[in-house]
């Protein structure tokens, strides 16, 4: 369990109203670990990026109250708060060489000059950007803008970095080069950090600890992995995952006795042939399927079901045997979670209960 | 091989395959109409001048007055771009950044000295800036001075170095600042080391372009300086005008080259300048930037600016407007309405009228041919070709007036043809019609260029892969993508077309037939009779009123624009 003393950064009803609207945040309450590395994840307009601003400073809350290592700091400006901000922009000055950017939080503190120096030259051997220190913005790449913006965020030694949608503006190829980069690079420092992003995927593959926040308020926090194997509530369910969604799950098999929508994620149903000889228990549980379709995906095929009249995606194993689009299947329902007032809760099948090899086979 | 050979000059500069159709016809058009109205009359000054002996035009070139007059231009207008550098920035600032009472009202009064006709600015201010004007009773009577020709310059050169910087400051990124301020600077240290170093581009150009301007003003001028050559308040614009009265086409056609050889390399200076800074702070990303929302001032300083920004506007653009309108109706109402409709009046009120009818659509087909050929394609010599539309912006209207006195006058190479024809040009409503064509024809294009280029062309590129023919694209994608800039621009030529002075000037002498409302007020105003200089400030009412409508009709479609 966290301690107090695990806490880095907390908010208690942290809360923003813009021109008297609808709240932009609402009472969010957060915790993030010492030394963590904090996904906010939502969608766009969920108040994310106005939670990392107060936390920055650059945005005065309209309640509620920001601790950093147990202290108030509602009152104290951004730039005593010992923080860096990296921009999703990078926000570089244009008129600034590179070692000019990333030296101007030193000189604004009145380092000695030959210690800035050092500083600079350490943190340029960090980003791996030697050669390129008198170049300006406008000569250098995206990912290159945002080394040096991290540079010049770390440069002051912040206690806690903060990134507002660090990928969002660099090519697909090199960002997730770029994520496993930064991670390394945040691991390798010791600093505690929160990244603002809407890629669940990207949320999921960085992070230690996820907030999901939705309409302003925090929707579940948690690791990635418990945010997706056990989500709290249906948005996280929809938002993280793919997922499915059926308007009753009593038309299935094995939940003939439970009312209500469900969310069905791809890895909770298994397709198989009606001759396959170690799932032929199931066949009776399972039900009719045709294969609308077949995508390859590099390691996997994704297939479409027609299944009771609804499209069903099912993974499948390049090793398993050939299929083929028309061919006649049967698809077996593990599991499920069953939406009831907003929250989810996990139904596994019934009829598997009884069929003790199978179910141990998934299992284990 | 044999194709290559036979290409025309066209093809040779034509890019390979070109999607958008109509090049030709744009290209055509363009080149044309800028030969036809602005170089070849320029060069005819030129003709003119290389018949003369060459001991002659070293004798004008070393004539003291002609260098002193050179040299009191320069200084005058490089004084007064200086000072408006600095109030510009002060206004732009205010502008953008606070919220205020009548912050609107400021804002669309800036261009009041665009819109207001340079001859009644130079007897408004000539009279607000004399001893018994508001100015002058408060100890800053400088007409007739070098001070006083400073503050005219003042006045003309505030929109250009408000315009040209306000836009850059509404999109600086609020990121950068913000990551200046979590580095720990203040917020004078963040004006100083990180806002004020990217404001240097458009701070140059906008001093560039007020200088460029004061080079070549004449109409708001003349009035205050006083045209003495014992004190040296004689600028350059009044010495060809002179000279062109005196007859002296020599002096005068020498001292015009002088003159354009200046203008041309203030010109560049301003293209590179512009140029250099549009390339370093391109981010590629702009429509991303999130700008610094304006705040209610909160702090002394924030007042301080407001407040000097407010009393630079007053004294310079509302105690004008107040002046016009005391001086009108200084003899009552009955004496106003009878000055606005005398004879000579209301002929000036046709010609005018005349001139703008034909000089505005004129410009405007320019400028929508130039602007989709600048803006669509692209071709060798299309930077030196943007920076030739823009030389009557550059060059003194006066020298417009001369260079159709030169090509159609007595002694110009046309002549025998127009005579021929037996059409009389200068001197006539022609002429009137020719030297306000050349005063405003970069106004369209200018407007549209930027507009069209920032749009992208890829929805006329759809359209022509689709077979769209030339004149369709441009009617149903080019000209709705560009119709809030084309009103925009219309205006601004309208209001310049109207309020042409020294260009009409030149070419215009028979009061009651060819002189437009800003030349009768000038010779209202020259009679000098306490009588006639009131008339000059009813008729300029007029014209004040007019200008005030543009400023309306201005914002109004400056927003549409947005």
């Amino acid at each position: 369990m966290e301690t107090v003393k695990d806490v880095f950064v907390s908010t208690r009803n942290l809360t923003k109203i813009f021109d008297g609207e609808v709240p932009a945040v609402n009472g969010v309450d957060l915790n993030v670990k010492k030394g963590s590395l904090t996904a906010l994840l939502g969608p766009s307009g969920c108040g994310k990026t106005t939670v990392l601003r107060m936390l920055a400073g650059l945005e005065r809350p309209d309640a509620g109250d920001i601790f950093m290592e147990g202290v108030r700091i509602n009152d104290v400006p951004a730039r005593d708060r010992g923080i860096g901000f990296l921009f999703q922009n990078y926000a570089l000055f244009p008129n600034m060489t590179v070692s000019d950017n990333i030296a101007f939080g030193l000189k604004v503190k009145k380092m000695p000059s030959g210690r800035v120096k050092s500083r600079v030259a350490e943190l340029i051997d960090l980003i791996g950007l030697n050669g390129y220190e008198n170049r300006f913005p406008y000569e250098l790449s995206g990912g290159q803008k945002q080394r040096v913006a991290f540079a010049r965020s770390l440069a002051p030694h912040p206690k806690l970095l903060l990134l507002d949608e660090p990928f969002a503006a660099i090519d697909a190829k090199i960002r997730s080069e770029l994520r496993s980069w930064l991670r390394e690079m945040i691991y390798q420092i010791g600093i505690t950090g929160i990244f603002v992003t809407h890629d669940q995927e990207e949320a999921v593959e960085v992070s230690d600890e996820v907030i999901l926040m939705n309409e302003g308020r925090i929707s579940q926090a948690g690791t990635p992995d418990q945010l997706y194997r056990d989500p709290a509530n249906e948005f996280a369910a929809t938002f993280v995952g793919r997922s499915m969604q059926l308007e009753d799950c009593s038309i299935l098999k094995g939940f003939q006795g439970i009312h209500g929508p469900a969310i069905i994620r791809p890895e909770y149903l298994e397709a198989f042939k009606a001759d396959n000889p170690y799932l032929k228990n199931a066949l009776p549980f399972s039900e009719d399927a045709v294969i609308s379709d077949v995508r390859f995906y590099g390691n996997r095929y994704e297939l479409e079901l027609q299944v009771l009249g609804r499209k069903f995606i099912v993974q499948r194993s390049l090793e398993r045997r050939p299929i083929h689009v028309g061919e006649k299947m049967h698809m077996l329902v593990y599991r499920l979670l069953l939406v009831r007032d907003g929250k989810v809760e996990m139904i596994e099948n019934e009829a598997l209960r009884d069929h003790d090899k199978l179910y141990s086979l998934y299992h284990w | 091989m044999i194709f290559r050979l036979s290409a025309s000059p066209i093809t040779f500069i034509m890019k390979n395959n070109r999607v958008i159709p109509g090049f030709k016809a744009y290209l055509g058009i363009t080149t044309g109409m800028l030969l036809a109205f602005v170089l070849i009359p320029l060069s005819s000054i030129l003709i003119y001048m290389f018949s003369r002996p060459p001991a002659q035009i070293l004798g004008i070139f070393l004539d003291p007055d002609v260098q002193w007059a050179f040299f009191i231009t320069m200084l005058v207008s490089l004084i007064a771009a200086a000072i408006s550098s600095v109030f510009g920035l002060i206004i732009a600032w205010v502008l953008t950044r606070y919220e205020f009472f009548g912050k609107k009202v400021l804002d669309a009064l800036i261009e009041l000295p665009f819109a207001l006709p340079t001859a009644v600015a130079g007897i408004t201010l000539s009279k607000l800036f004399s001893d018994t004007g508001i100015m002058g009773r408060l100890g800053f009577a400088v007409s007739y001075t070098h001070a006083g020709m400073v503050a005219a310059l003042m006045f003309v050169g505030l929109p250009f170095t408000v315009r040209s910087v306000q836009p850059v400051i509404a999109k600086l990124p609020r990121s950068v600042e913000e990551a200046a301020s979590i580095l720990g600077a203040d917020g004078r240290l963040t004006f100083r080391k990180v806002i004020l170093p990217q404001l240097t581009g458009p701070l140059l150009s906008g001093f560039a372009l007020s200088f460029a301007r004061g080079v070549g003003e004449y109409g708001s001028l003349i009035y205050i300086s006083g045209n003495s050559r014992k004190k040296h308040t004689q600028v350059v614009s009044y010495l060809i005008m002179q000279k062109l009265n005196y007859m002296d086409y020599a002096s005068a056609s020498v001292i015009a080259f002088m003159m354009l050889l200046l203008s041309f390399v203030i010109l560049i200076l301003i293209h590179t300048v512009s140029y250099r800074s549009t390339r370093k702070y391109a981010s590629g990303q702009t429509d991303t930037i999130i700008p610094v929302r304006p705040a209610k001032p909160a702090r002394p300083a924030d007042y301080l600016l407001i407040c000097t920004a407010g009393l630079y506007a007053f004294v310079m653009l509302v105690l004008p407007v107040f002046t016009v309108l005391s001086e009108a109706f200084s003899r009552g109402v009955g004496f106003y309405l009878k000055a606005l409709t005398t004879g000579y009046a209301l002929s000036s009120y046709a010609v005018s009228l005349l001139a703008v009818v034909i000089a505005v659509p004129a410009v405007t087909c320019f400028g929508i041919a130039a602007s989709m050929l600048l803006s669509r394609f692209d071709f060798k010599g299309k930077r030196i070709l943007s920076t030739l539309i823009d030389i009557p912006f550059s060059v003194s209207p006066v020298i417009a007036g001369l260079s159709f006195i030169m090509m159609f006058g007595r002694l110009g190479w046309a002549y025998p043809l127009t005579e021929a024809l037996g059409i009389k040009i200068a001197f006539a409503l022609p002429g009137v019609v020719l030297a306000t064509i050349f005063v405003i024809f970069p106004y369209v294009s200018r407007e549209l260029v930027p507009t069209l280029s920032a749009s992208g062309r890829t929805e006329e590129e759809a359209a022509a892969i689709l077979g769209a023919g030339g004149l369709r694209i441009l009617r149903s994608i080019s000209i709705p993508k560009m119709k809030w800039a084309l009103g925009y621009g219309i205006v601004l030529a309208t209001a310049r077309a109207f309020g042409e002075f020294g260009a009409v000037s030149a070419l215009s002498k028979t009061r009651g037939k060819t002189f437009t409302l800003p030349l009768e007020i000038d010779a209202l105003y020259y009679a000098g009779s306490a009588d006639s200089i009131t008339e000059a400030f009813a008729l300029s009412s007029v014209m004040l009123l007019l200008a005030a409508a543009f400023l309306i009709l201005k914002t109004i479609l400056g927003e549409k624009k947005k």
